[in-house]
C-alpha cells in the first residue's frame, strides 16, 4: 500500500513538472511581455527593458525555467507582475477560500442529489417518476453551464429578484455569505449531477438483476436493506470512477462560472492574469489545479478499496 | 474477404451479408438513433446551404435612418437594432442591427465544420499515438503513456486558453478555409489538443485486445510484420470504438468552443459561431430573449442528436453492449 502510494506520489510529480514545462513555454510564447500589457504605453521602452532585466525576463528561457523550478521545489511561486509585485502565492491565497467553498458545495450537489436520484429512478424503473427524471437530466446535460447559470441568474436576480445580481459579492467572507454559493453551486454542478444520476441508475439496474440481490431478497430481508446495503455498495465502483473527471469538470467550469457570478475566486484570476500576461500568476493557478486534479484521482484510486475490497488485492 | 471482415467474424460469429450489414440492421432498430441522424443530416444539409438559405449575409447590418432627426443630439440615432422579429428578419436583429436568423445559419455552419476539422485532428493524433504505443516497443509505449497522463492531468480549459493566446492570429493571420475563419480552426485546434489523450487510450485499449486474441496469433505464424498487423488487422478491430469516440467528440467540441467564446477568449471573427452567438447574445437577453433561446436551442439539439447517434452507432457497431 506504502509502495503504491509512494509511486504515484512520485509519477504525480514528474507529471506536475511537465505541466510547468508546458505552462512555461506556452506562456512565452503568448506574444508580448508582462510589462507592455500594463503600461498601455505609460512606460518607456528603455523603462520596460530595465524592468524585463531586473525580473530576469531577459535570461535565456531553460535558464529562466530552472531557476523558476528552484524557487517552486522551496515552495515560491514567484511574484505577480500585474499586482504591483505581490506574491503570487498570497494572492492565490486569498482567492481560493471562494473557490474551494464553490467547488465543495458543488461537489456535495453533484453527490447528495445525483446518487439518491439514479437510485431512485433505478428501484422505480418505468415510472413516471424514472421518466421525469429521465427528460431533466437528458437537458440539463445538453446545455452548456454557463447557459444555466445565465438562466438562473436572470430567473431568481431579474425575474423574481429573489437574490442580489452581485451574488458573489464578499461569498467566502463569513458563514453568514455561504448561501450566496447556493446558486452558482447547483449551476456549477447541474450537467455533472445529471450525467451522475444517469450512471447511477444504469449501474443499479445492472446489479439489482445479480444473483447474490435475489438471495438478499430470499433472505426476506428488507427492500431498502437490500437496495443500500446489497445493490448500492455494488453499483457504486463504476460511479466512484467518475468521480475523479466529474471533479475535473468542476474545477474547470469554476473559471465560467465565477465569471459569471462574479465571484472572487482562483478561475476569474486566470482569466485575467492570461490578458495581462502575469506569468506567475498563469503558472500559479495552473499549478494549483493540475495539483487539485491529481489528488483528486489519487483520492478516487484509494477509495475503491473501501467499496470494493478485491480491488485492494489487484493492485 | 478483407481484414475487416476477418477481424469482425471473430467479435460476431460471421454473420450474413457482412458485419456492416448487420450493424445497420442494428443501428435502425436503436430508434432514438435514427431520429438523431436524420436530425444530423437536416442540419448539416441547412449548415452546407446556408449561403442559400439565409435570406442575408451575416455581417451585413440594417440600419436605418429615423425619420426626423432627433433634437436631442444624445439620444439614439440609428435604429434597425434590436428590432422584434418580423417576415422580413425572422428572428430581428441584434446589437449591430445584423439578421440573427442569418447568422444562426453561418454560426451552425461554422461550429459544425470546425467541430468536424477537430475531430479529424484528434483522430489522427489519437490513433497514430494509441496505436504506435500498443504496437511499438514497451519504451515507446511507457513514453506516450506517460504523455497522455501528462495531458490528462492538465486542466482543459486552462490549455485551450493558453493555446490561445500563445498561438494568436499571428500563424494565419486572417485567412480562411472554406469560409471558416483561421481564428475559428485555430480555437478548435486548441480544443483538439487537449481531446486527443481519450482517443489514444482508447485505441491504444483496443489494439491490445485484438494483439492477444488468436488471429493475430495466426498472421504472426504466416509472417504479417508488426505494420502489416498494426494497419490490416488491428487498425480495423479498432475502427467501431474510433468512429463512436468521434461522434461524442463533435458535440463536445462545439460546447468548449461555446464556453471559451463565451469567457471571450474565444473567437473575434465578422462570421459567427453558435458558442460566439450565445455569448454576444447575452447582453440584450431580456431586449429580446429569442436571439438568445435560438442559438441555446441548435446548440442543445446538436448535443442530443450526436449523443443519440453515438449511442445507437456504439450499439450497433459493438454487439456485446446492451441495451438499456
Amino acid at each position: 500500500m506504502l509502495i503504491y502510494l509512494a509511486r504515484r506520489v512520485f509519477a504525480s510529480a514528474v507529471t506536475l513538472l511537465l505541466i510547468c514545462l508546458i505552462t512555461f513555454l506556452l506562456m512565452h510564447a503568448v506574444p508580448g511581455g508582462p510589462f507592455d500589457a500594463r503600461s498601455e504605453g505609460r512606460l518607456s521602452a528603455e523603462a520596460i527593458q530595465r524592468l524585463e532585466a531586473h525580473y530576469g525576463l531577459n535570461d535565456p528561457l531553460p535558464a529562466q525555467f530552472l531557476g523558476l523550478m528552484g524557487n517552486l521545489v522551496q515552495g515560491d511561486l514567484g511574484l505577480s507582475f500585474a499586482q504591483s509585485g505581490q506574491p503570487v502565492s498570497s494572492l492565490l491565497a486569498d482567492k481560493f477560500l471562494p473557490s474551494f467553498l464553490l467547488g465543495v458545495m458543488s461537489f456535495t450537489f453533484v453527490i447528495a442529489v445525483g446518487i439518491p436520484l439514479g437510485v431512485m429512478a433505478a428501484v422505480r424503473r418505468g415510472s413516471a417518476w424514472d421518466i421525469a427524471n429521465l427528460v431533466t437530466s437528458t437537458i440539463l446535460a445538453a446545455v452548456p453551464h454557463f447557459v444555466i447559470a445565465f438562466l438562473m441568474l436572470l430567473i431568481f436576480a431579474v425575474g423574481l429578484g429573489w437574490v442580489d445580481v452581485r451574488l458573489g459579492r464578499g461569498f467566502g467572507d463569513s458563514i453568514a455569505s455561504l448561501p450566496r454559493g447556493i446558486l452558482p453551486a447547483i449551476a456549477l454542478g447541474a450537467p455533472s449531477m445529471a450525467i451522475l444520476s444517469r450512471l447511477t441508475r444504469g449501474s443499479m439496474l445492472e446489479v439489482l438483476q445479480e444473483d447474490y440481490v435475489r438471495t438478499a431478497r430470499a433472505k426476506g430481508l428488507r427492500e431498502r436493506t437490500v437496495v443500500v446495503r446489497h445493490a448500492l455498495r455494488n453499483a457504486l465502483v463504476p460511479v466512484i470512477t467518475l468521480l475523479g473527471p466529474i471533479f475535473a469538470t468542476l474545477i474547470t467550469g469554476s473559471i465560467v462560472i465565477e465569471s459569471i457570478f462574479g465571484l472572487p475566486g482562483v478561475g476569474a484570476a486566470f482569466i485575467d492574469s492570461v490578458r495581462q500576461r502575469d506569468y506567475g500568476m498563469i503558472m500559479g493557478v495552473t499549478l494549483l489545479y493540475a495539483v487539485a486534479i491529481m489528488a483528486a484521482n489519487l483520492v478516487v484510486d484509494l477509495l475503491y478499496p473501501l467499496v470494493d475490497p478485491r480491488a485492494a488485492r489487484r493492485r | 474477404m478483407s481484414a475487416w471482415e476477418t477481424t469482425f467474424d471473430v467479435w460476431l460469429g460471421a454473420p450474413r451479408g457482412g458485419v456492416w450489414h448487420a450493424a445497420w440492421r442494428r443501428f435502425r432498430r436503436h430508434r432514438a438513433a435514427v431520429v438523431s441522424a436524420i436530425v444530423i443530416a437536416v442540419l448539416a444539409v441547412v449548415a452546407i446551404g446556408a449561403d442559400g438559405l439565409a435570406p442575408y449575409d451575416p455581417a451585413a447590418q440594417f440600419l436605418e435612418a429615423p425619420a426626423e432627426a432627433p433634437l436631442d443630439p444624445l439620444a439614439q440615432r440609428d435604429t434597425g437594432k434590436y428590432e422584434a422579429p418580423s417576415m422580413e428578419h425572422l428572428l430581428g436583429t441584434d446589437q449591430l442591427a445584423r439578421d440573427i436568423f442569418s447568422r444562426t445559419l453561418h454560426g451552425l455552419r461554422i461550429s459544425l465544420a470546425a467541430a468536424l476539422f477537430a475531430v479529424i485532428v484528434v483522430t489522427i493524433l489519437g490513433v497514430s499515438i494509441g496505436a504506435a504505443a500498443a504496437s511499438g516497443p514497451g519504451w515507446l509505449d511507457g513514453l506516450l503513456m506517460r504523455t497522455t497522463d501528462v495531458a490528462y492531468a492538465f486542466p482543459d480549459l486552462l490549455l485551450v486558453i493558453l493555446l490561445r493566446a500563445a498561438l494568436g492570429d499571428a500563424i494565419l493571420g486572417r485567412s480562411s478555409i472554406l469560409g471558416v475563419s483561421s481564428s475559428v480552426l485555430l480555437l478548435f485546434f486548441a480544443i483538439s489538443i487537449t481531446a486527443w489523450p481519450t482517443m489514444a487510450r482508447l485505441v491504444r485499449a483496443q489494439f491490445l485486445v485484438l494483439r492477444g486474441m488468436e488471429f493475430t496469433t495466426a498472421a504472426e505464424s504466416l509472417g504479417a510484420s508488426r505494420w502489416r498487423l498494426a494497419t490490416r488487422h488491428w487498425l480495423p478491430g479498432a475502427a467501431a470504438p474510433i468512429i463512436v469516440e468521434g461522434t461524442f467528440l463533435v458535440p463536445r467540441a462545439i460546447f468548449a468552443e461555446a464556453t471559451v467564446s463565451f469567457i471571450g477568449i474565444g473567437v473575434s471573427a465578422p462570421a459567427p459561431s453558435l458558442g460566439t452567438l450565445i455569448a454576444d447574445h447575452f447582453g440584450f437577453v431580456t431586449v429580446q430573449w429569442t436571439a438568445l433561446a435560438v442559438p441555446i436551442v441548435v446548440l442543445a439539439v446538436l448535443f442530443l442528436a450526436f449523443q443519440f447517434c453515438g449511442d445507437g452507432l456504439r450499439q450497433a457497431l459493438d454487439p456485446r453492449t446492451r441495451r438499456d
